[in-house]
């Protein structure tokens, strides 16, 4: 187990009212293990990231990451923010080197890392562009290239990929599960996409909101590599939009069998 | 005919060069234009002769030429502003930027000292000089003091605003990357305040200028541009107001443009900021 949520609570008090942003939260997280977590707008996923990345206290439980509660923010357990997280007076290489220099990872290994991390990205030629030169979508695979490059242990990533395109969108997809293969990384995902939480995860925790809590839990049953057109994929769909409330007709078998 | 040939506006069809050149021309052609008006009208109206440019520009030449006005060259009149100016706007960069970097960093202290500043900032040039004759009698201190407040105020005021306006994530980005206070300090809070910082820099500059030439009017040593101006209201000699005026203006321009040119380069990615609209 490398991550452990306990009973998780986050309220914000404002000035009216408080919000219960997380109701009593308990995950558990293999490692190695694809999670990927959805829920509409407003149910705490943000919040959820934020309190693993340790950049905000949970109001009461416990977080316990290899063993041990976690002291602060560590490059251990990286994060792909919702938003442009890019340092606007860097350029797109200065914005990657800056965490391993924080690192102190020496420079001729530093330019490697880089290198082979905007390659990862797709966006060699754009090395030295600064971020407002750059589409909303390459600031965002810039921020992961930033995230990846300092080895993680356990990736989080919040919506990283909401603003490419489907094509662009599914090939990070892939891009993603090759590395999350290759490097042997836990990977906390979280998605609006129904279709994308079914191709990558290994298990998918449906979020609901008000107070934003987790009301459902599937174990993701395909294999791998995932066709979005198989039988199988288009009922686990189905099955997760009517847990979203999104979608109450029956299943294709109910359908099937009626006819 | 192509049907999807786009009409290219004036502006565009120009070399970038030449067009700077043209426009720099048209803003001098402008100035002209308005000064010949404006004499014409008042002689016209007032009966009173106004300082042509080619009268203003004779007595320039036999200034330059090393008469003495006032008792003093043009060039000691000149050195002597620039120099209680550079001294006053120093001192109000060195300990504007430090209090502006504390204040923005520390919450609590930002809290009750920006409303003073805030306040300070409000107080017209002017009215500064009851307040610098009480604290340092007439001289050249009182003048400096007048030309620090000045700079000082906006300078604090942008800096520390600059550093409050980050975006929460970029801290929290750093401080996932590992970045302990300091580098929190130099590598991210800094550098993002630094567009803010220059215009705090910018406006002190104009405030300290303009306040340099009022200060030498009234608290003035007899010597200095501001001295110049009012010493030639009193003499009637219109024309070497205008001189003091002329170079008070294009002494702002080359340090606006050479200063504050030099460090904007420096800011290659807020040079989108610019904003370069318009329809012709
Ligand atoms: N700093 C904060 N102060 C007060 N309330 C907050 C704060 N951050 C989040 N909230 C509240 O917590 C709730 C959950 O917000 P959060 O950003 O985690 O949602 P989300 O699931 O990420 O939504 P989205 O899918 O739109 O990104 C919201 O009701 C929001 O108003
Ligand atoms: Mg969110």
């Amino acid at each position: 187990m490398i991550l452990e949520l306990k009973n998780i609570n986050k309220t914000f008090d404002q000035d009216v009212q408080s919000i219960t942003a997380l109701d009593d939260i308990s995950i558990q997280v293999r490692r190695n293990e694809f999670l990927c977590i959805l829920g509409p707008s407003g149910c705490g996923k943000s919040t959820l990231l934020h309190l693993i990345a340790a950049l905000d206290n949970p109001s009461s439980g416990e977080i316990i990451f290899n063993e041990h509660y976690i002291p602060g923010p560590c490059a251990c357990r990286g994060l792909v923010f919702q938003e442009d997280a890019l340092y606007p007076w860097k350029t797109v290489w200065q914005n990657i080197a800056f965490g391993l220099e924080i690192q102190k990872i020496p420079s001729l290994q530093r330019e490697l890392i880089i290198r082979e991390h905007i390659n990862l990205v797709g966006l060699p030629g754009f090395e030295h562009f600064y971020p407002h030169q750059l589409s909303g979508g390459m600031k965002q695979r810039v921020q992961i290239a930033r995230t990846l490059a300092l080895d993680p242990q356990i990736l989080l990533m919040d919506e990283p990929f909401a603003a490419l395109d489907e094509i662009t969108r599914s090939r990070m997809d892939e891009e993603l599960l090759s590395i999350w293969n290759r490097k042997k990384k836990t990977v906390i995902f979280v998605t609006h996409s129904i279709e994308e939480a079914v191709i990558l995860g290994d298990r998918i925790l449906i979020m609901d909101a008000s107070p934003g809590r987790i009301i459902h839990e599937i174990i993701n049953p395909l294999q791998r590599p995932r066709n979005p057109d198989d039988y199988d994929f288009i009922n686990l769909k189905r099955e997760i939009k009517t847990h979203l409330g999104v979608c109450q007709t029956q299943s294709i078998e109910g359908v099937l069998n009626n006819v | 005919m192509n049907k999807h040939h786009k009409k290219r506006s004036i502006s565009d069809r120009i070399n970038p060069k030449h067009l700077s050149l043209f426009q720099t021309m048209g803003t001098l052609i402008i100035l002209l234009t308005i000064w010949l008006l404006t004499a014409i009208f008042v002689k016209g109206i007032r009966g009173i002769s106004f300082p042509m440019p080619w009268e203003v520009a004779g007595r320039l030449w036999t200034l330059i030429k090393g008469q003495l006005i006032y008792n003093r060259s043009l060039h000691a009149h000149l050195l002597s502003s620039l120099w209680r100016w550079g001294l006053g706007y120093s001192l109000a960069v060195v300990l504007g930027l430090i209090a502006g970097l504390t204040l923005g960093i520390c919450h609590k202290l930002r809290q009750s000292i920006l409303p003073i500043i805030t306040l300070i900032q409000m107080i017209p040039g002017l009215a500064w000089i009851p307040i610098a004759l009480l604290l340092f009698g007439i001289g050249n201190t009182a003048t400096i003091f007048m030309i620090f407040i000045m700079g000082f105020a906006p300078i604090v005021l942008n800096t520390a605003v600059g550093i409050q306006a980050i975006p929460p994530v970029q801290i929290k980005a750093a401080q996932i990357m590992g970045a302990n206070k300091r580098t929190l300090f130099f590598r991210v809070l800094f550098p993002s305040a630094l567009g803010s910082i220059l215009t705090g820099l910018r406006i002190g500059m104009a405030g300290a200028w303009r306040v340099l030439i009022a200060a030498e009017m009234i608290v003035g040593m007899g010597v200095g541009l501001g001295y110049m101006i009012i010493q030639s209201r009193w003499s009637l000699d219109y024309e070497s107001a205008f001189i003091a005026m002329g170079i008070i203006l294009f002494l702002g321009l080359i340090i606006e443009k050479t200063l504050f040119g030099m460090l904007e380069a420096r800011l290659p990615y807020a040079s989108h900021q610019r904003n370069k609209i318009g329809v012709l």
